[in-house]
């Protein structure tokens, strides 16, 4: 898995590319936390290039959501495959967090 | 198994690694069998959560895996030596309904293991935890 990193004006873009599980979760987790602690607000994650996700990949998200929440930011999902989307609904993610369908919803969502 | 009309038996070692292997493994026996898409996705997510756990958790040296193929079903044996285990009872079940901030992190991998599968079964068998999972297919 590679995380590509996008900035547009105020938001970061960060897009997680192949698999996110728990053989490189604590990558992914010290990238994105490391991303808020440096003073990142408002965060778009762009899932359209994610073929997969473990509760190890959600344990990340909700972190992050948590950590930008307490700290006055925001975070908005986009551009999930079905498969994906499914996963973050039975874990009753899709109620405490934000969803778009593009990345151009997302951006007007977080701006 | 009784009845598998196709079988897939694999032996990993206690590296996470391992379990990307056996996800390519598995689908090629899904394709092979021309299961669809979402069914071979379950079944690999079901099977990461569960090894996640023993290998991280669990002290188990090696697994051995086995999928069987049946008209209208799937059922997987997880064998290992790790210390004894019952995931699908002494893993609490998640609140689904709490707000971002009393969300506790983790606890979220059983909860897809039974989400996923029709049926889920636990045995302690000499110095072997047993987890037996199924899934029905559709026809």
């Amino acid at each position: 898995m590679t995380i590509e990193i996008e900035r547009a004006g105020e938001v970061l873009v960060l897009s997680p590319v192949g698999r996110l599980d728990s053989n490189n979760a604590g990558e992914a987790e010290k990238t994105i936390l490391g991303k808020i602690a440096e003073g990142e607000m408002k965060i778009v994650f762009d899932f359209g290039r994610l073929d997969y996700i473990s509760s190890a990949g959600l344990r990340v998200m909700l972190m992050a959501a948590k950590r930008l929440k307490q700290g006055g930011g925001k975070m908005v999902l986009c551009a999930m495959r079905d498969h994906i989307r499914e996963v973050f609904e039975i874990s009753g993610f899709l109620s405490i967090l934000t969803v778009c369908p593009t990345r151009d919803e997302a951006l007007a969502q977080v701006g | 198994m009784g009845g598998d009309v196709a079988e897939l038996v694999l032996g990993l070692n206690n590296d996470l690694a391992e379990i990307h292997r056996l996800a390519e493994r598995v689908e090629g026996f899904c394709e092979e069998a021309g299961l669809p898409m979402k069914t071979v996705f379950n079944l690999n997510l079901a099977l990461d959560e569960l090894l996640t756990n023993t290998m991280s958790y669990g002290g188990a040296k090696t697994v051995l895996v086995r999928i069987g193929l049946a008209p209208g079903r799937l059922s997987v044996v997880l064998e290992d030596d790790g210390i004894p285990f019952d995931p699908f009872h002494e893993a609490a079940e998640p609140d689904l309904d709490l707000g971002i901030d009393e969300r506790p992190i983790g606890g979220l991998g059983v909860h897809f293991v039974k989400k996923m599968m029709s049926t889920t079964a636990y045995a302690r068998q000499g110095e072997h935890n047993i987890v037996t999972l199924t899934m029905d297919l559709p026809t």
